[in-house]
């Protein structure tokens, strides 16, 4: 070390008093020798806690911590919704349509495609038309009612005056402005719409039938509608869910002990619906796919319904697909880039038209999806990085006024709560990132997992240190290093083999010193 | 033991009918009754681990080196570097019946230096050795520098016994004292992390000057002459002559003796504690492309760092080193006699002896001569030698407690002698 020598040195000057000798004078002149020393100083340390770094990481917040603080990895699929307009297009059949009436009480057919029978809608828009001829050589008047449209409790009825007779035949007439449906409560029994129209001849005095007479519906579409509606598939839009967690994975192996994928399902239609899964892939890095087996895919998943007394509620149905139903443990294996997935949903399954199910126009079906890897599993030889690069690196530490440097040997030290073994190497680079010398001859463990119970948690703390000697010419070239690369590996305790939990809280300190013999 | 060497002066102890001898015991008078003392000076040097020679070697360019491997190989777990100069300027003795009256008045310096093995090993062998451990590299150091004046007064009761009383009043000139030596370092075994432990003072007068550059010397400021910082010492004596041809002697030299230090007087303390740990690194900031320097690191070995001193005016008090000189002379002839001495030094509580065993020859007239040998400074090889030469009034005398030291300084590690006249009337 630098003593203050002037300091020791003028003291001695002091001590040793006899004046007039020669060599007191060259004590203004004092060098040094006989040195023959190691120092020891610190370079660097670090610490950091595995929250702190993943969150740091992380660019797409997929990491989250439990109330334990363990890591999870949350993925989510898009949001998509399916509502009710392609089963509301049922009503759309009758619309501008003209309907002739052959008698003065008509039962005009309702046969809904898709095999949907109604019992009854309820109409948010519509309209209705009439129009007739009249053979009587007199004003009549004609009066409309439809049996199966009622608003609160009245029969739709509508009267219309001719007036209009003026000797010449036939006389036509009708309602060409359409009359308002809105609100009306359609009752399909026996699969028919009834209409009743009377022609009042005014002069007679009595009621007759017409020549012609014919009706149009328009725009008619329903606020709710029940009934049997049928085998619909609500089609959603396939997805990829991406997981970038790992798209730095060169080589090594990895298994999650408790992955799943969530399907949450949301459902305002007021009658059963099975999920259809067309697609449900695991992509691996390596671009192969790899399709998720469950004997939920093959049976479908029935999702939750409102009944009849629960119209406007939503129903939620969760799946999961996990290592006990499903081959999605084998699957990520392959370390994971991205699930990929088609779900459709199956309206009346069964076919069983005793369901009488319902539906308003807010009726929707939802489908979320959701990975979930709960950072509980084992790794070996895992390496995240290729290399890290540290740019503007200076290592040029100087030790001139100590003497000539001999040897060096850096030590690395680490303190670790974190149950994963580090594997290191380091490269020293010139400007043009060529390679100079590396610390070590090889990728060398410098961290030694913390020790796991049973369940994978850490409960003891490890200390490790590792050693690297260069020679002098060795130092000096180190010592023009202008970039830095970086290699890590990982793997869990017992070779990979040792499932472990990755907890926030779990932190390493690592340090590194310098140990440089010095001669002069 | 730690080894504060005062003037210990045994061969000086030993000169007959010298006023020079009454500076070890004030009962040792000469045997005129007028002497005037011209200047005298007396100086000592001594070195626990090695001598000039063993820690200097010439340079090839001519300088010096300081061969710290040869000087590591001399130390000792505590070492002590020691120099101590007198002056005396001028002193006179008058007897008149059983009552003697004397004065003197001299110059003192004296340097002790006491440092640990620690403290040159550090830069010798390194900090490496001392991994996973504690060492205190702390240097404790005591400077004086005063004028003292004596008056003292003798009363020979009878022919058989004389006791001495010598007051003397000191004006410090410049002192530095350390009140507290802890600098410890500790070098840790995981990755060299060094911390420094500092509960260190210093306090002193007129010779260190503390800046933002550290200490030096600022001997410019030694010039506080006679009016401040003042102290006292207290010389007791007696002379015994049980029988006709023996004497003995006791005395107690600088007792009680302190300086009060008030003008100019600060007092430097370094209390703290560093921890060198290297440069701390954010790992996600390399991540994103932060830099990484370490061309500072080995600013960890800058003992510049080491203290951190803040300065205050401050009185204080620094203790003198007393002595203690326990001798007897047995007279085997008329011209030749035996003599013995113990001797012990007192201060910080802690003692260190030295015993002397020799002869003294009166050769002629005009010339005595004495030989001893003694155990001082844990060593066993002291060939002492004192002469006086006489012509007419003037007394020449010289004394030193290890003659071939004296001619061959840089190849001894401890150094000590007195040259002066005096005027017998």
């Amino acid at each position: 070390m630098k003593i203050n020598i002037a300091f020791l040195i003028t003291l001695t000057i002091g001590a040793f008093f006899i004046s007039g000798c020669q060599n007191l004078d060259k004590l203004d002149d004092l060098q040094v020798s006989g040195i023959d020393a190691e120092y020891a100083i610190p370079l660097f340390s670090t610490e950091f806690e595995m929250g702190e770094v993943l969150n740091n990481f992380d660019e797409n917040s997929s990491v989250f911590f439990d109330e334990n603080g363990q890591v999870i990895l949350r993925y989510f699929g898009d949001f998509t919704s399916s509502g009710s307009e392609d089963i509301f297009a049922v009503l759309s059949f009758i619309n501008n349509v003209p309907l002739p009436l052959a008698d003065t009480i008509s039962a005009l057919p309702f046969a809904a495609p898709n095999g949907v029978t109604l019992d009854y809608a309820i109409l948010k828009t519509g309209g209705f038309r009439y129009g007739f001829t009249s053979e009587h050589e007199e004003d009549v008047t004609v009066t409309v009612s439809i049996p199966s449209f009622s608003k609160d409790g009245e029969i739709f009825s509508h009267s219309l005056n001719t007036s209009n007779y003026t000797g010449t035949l036939p006389v036509v007439g009708g309602l060409l402005t359409p009359l308002d449906l809105s609100g009306y409560t359609l009752n399909v029994e026996e699969d028919s719409i009834y209409v009743e129209f009377s022609a009042f001849r005014e002069n007679s005095g009595f009621s007759d039938t017409l020549a012609g007479f014919f009706v149009v519906f328009n725009d008619i579409t329903a606020s709710f509608i029940q009934g049997y509606l049928g085998n619909e598939v609500f089609e959603f839009d396939r997805d990829t869910i991406e997981i970038d967690f790992f798209e730095n994975w060169t080589e090594g192996t990895l298994r999650f002990e408790d992955p799943t994928i969530n399907f949450f399902v949301k459902n305002s239609f007021g009658f059963p619906v099975r999920s259809s899964i067309n697609v449900l892939d695991v992509i691996s890095v390596n671009d192969e796919i790899f399709p998720l087996s469950s004997p939920a895919i093959e049976a479908g998943v029935d999702f939750a319904y409102p009944r009849e007394d629960e119209i406007g509620e939503v129903k939620e149905t969760n799946f999961t697909f996990n290592n006990e139903n499903s081959n999605l443990v084998d699957l990520l294996e392959a370390v994971p880039k991205a699930v990929d997935y088609d779900i459709d949903g199956l309206t009346n399954p069964d076919g069983n038209t005793a369901i009488r199910g319902f539906m308003t126009d807010s009726s929707f079906l939802s489908v979320q999806v959701e990975v979930v890897l709960p950072v509980f599993g084992a790794v070996s030889n895992y390496n995240v990085f290729d290399t890290i690069k540290v740019e503007r690196f200076d290592f040029d530490v100087d030790f001139e006024e100590y003497g000539e440097i001999d040897y060096a040997e850096f030590k690395l030290f680490s303190e670790n709560n974190i149950p994963l073994n580090i594997d290191l190497q380091l490269f020293f680079a010139d400007e043009n990132e060529r390679i100079i010398d590396s610390l070590f001859t090889e990728i060398t463990p410098v961290v030694t997992a913390a020790s796991v119970d049973a369940d994978g948690n850490t409960i003891e703390q490890t200390t490790e240190e590792a050693f690297a000697r260069v020679t002098d010419e060795r130092f000096e070239k180190i010592k023009e290093a202008r970039n830095l690369f970086l290699r890590a590996r990982f793997s869990t305790p017992e070779a990979g083999m040792r499932s472990i939990r990755i907890t926030a809280d779990q932190n390493v300190k690592i340090g590194m010193g310098l140990k440089v013999g010095v001669t002069r | 033991m730690v080894n504060l060497a005062a003037q210990d002066e045994l061969s000086l102890h030993f000169l007959p009918d010298n006023l020079a001898a009454s500076r070890t015991n004030p009962s040792l008078l000469p045997e005129s009754n007028l002497v005037i003392g011209l200047p005298n000076v007396g100086f000592n040097l001594y070195h626990s681990s090695g001598n000039f020679n063993d820690i200097f070697r010439d340079h090839p360019d001519g300088g010096l080196n300081v061969d710290f491997g040869n000087w590591i190989a001399q130390l000792s777990p505590e070492n002590e570097l020691t120099t101590n100069l007198e002056i005396e300027t001028v002193g006179f003795f008058l007897r008149k019946g059983k009552i003697g009256i004397q004065f003197k008045h001299e110059v003192r310096f004296h340097s002790s230096f006491f440092y640990p093995d620690t403290y040159v090993k550090l830069v010798g062998e390194g900090n490496a050795q001392y991994i996973g451990e504690k060492v205190n590299i702390g240097p404790d150091i005591q400077q004086d520098a005063y004028h003292s004046i004596a008056l003292g007064l003798s009363y020979q009761v009878n022919d058989k016994i004389n006791l001495s009383v010598r007051p003397k009043i000191l004006f410090g000139i410049g002192n530095t004292t350390t009140t507290k030596k802890e600098a410890f370092i500790e070098t840790s075994n995981e990755y060299y992390q060094t911390t420094i432990t500092t509960d260190y003072q210093l306090n002193s007068t007129g010779i260190l000057k503390y800046d933002v550059d550290g200490f030096n010397f600022d001997f410019e400021s030694l010039n506080s002459g006679f009016l401040s910082n003042n102290g006292f010492a207290l010389d007791l004596g007696v002379q015994l002559q049980p029988i006709e041809k023996l004497t003995i002697n006791l005395s107690w030299i600088d007792g009680l003796a302190k300086i009060n230090w008030e003008k100019n007087a600060r007092i430097y303390e370094s209390k703290d504690t560093k921890l060198y740990e290297g440069i701390k690194i954010d790992f996600s900031d390399i991540l994103q492309g932060d830099s990484l320097n370490f061309s500072n690191a080995s600013d960890t070995l800058n003992f510049d760092n080491l203290f951190s001193f803040s300065a205050r005016d401050g009185a204080y008090t620094s203790e003198l080193p007393s002595r203690i000189y326990l001798g007897a002379a047995f007279q085997l002839t008329k011209k030749l006699s035996l003599n013995g001495l113990f001797y012990n030094q007192n201060f910080r509580g802690k003692n260190r002896q030295a015993y002397s065993l020799g002869v003294q020859a009166q050769l002629h007239k005009f010339i005595n001569l004495g030989v001893n040998y003694a155990y001082r400074f844990e060593s066993a090889t002291n060939i002492g030698l004192n002469t006086t030469f006489k012509l007419g009034p003037v007394q020449i005398f010289a004394a030193t407690d290890n003659i071939i030291h004296v001619f061959q300084p840089f190849e001894a590690d401890n150094v000590n002698g007195r040259l002066g006249l005096n005027l017998v009337f």
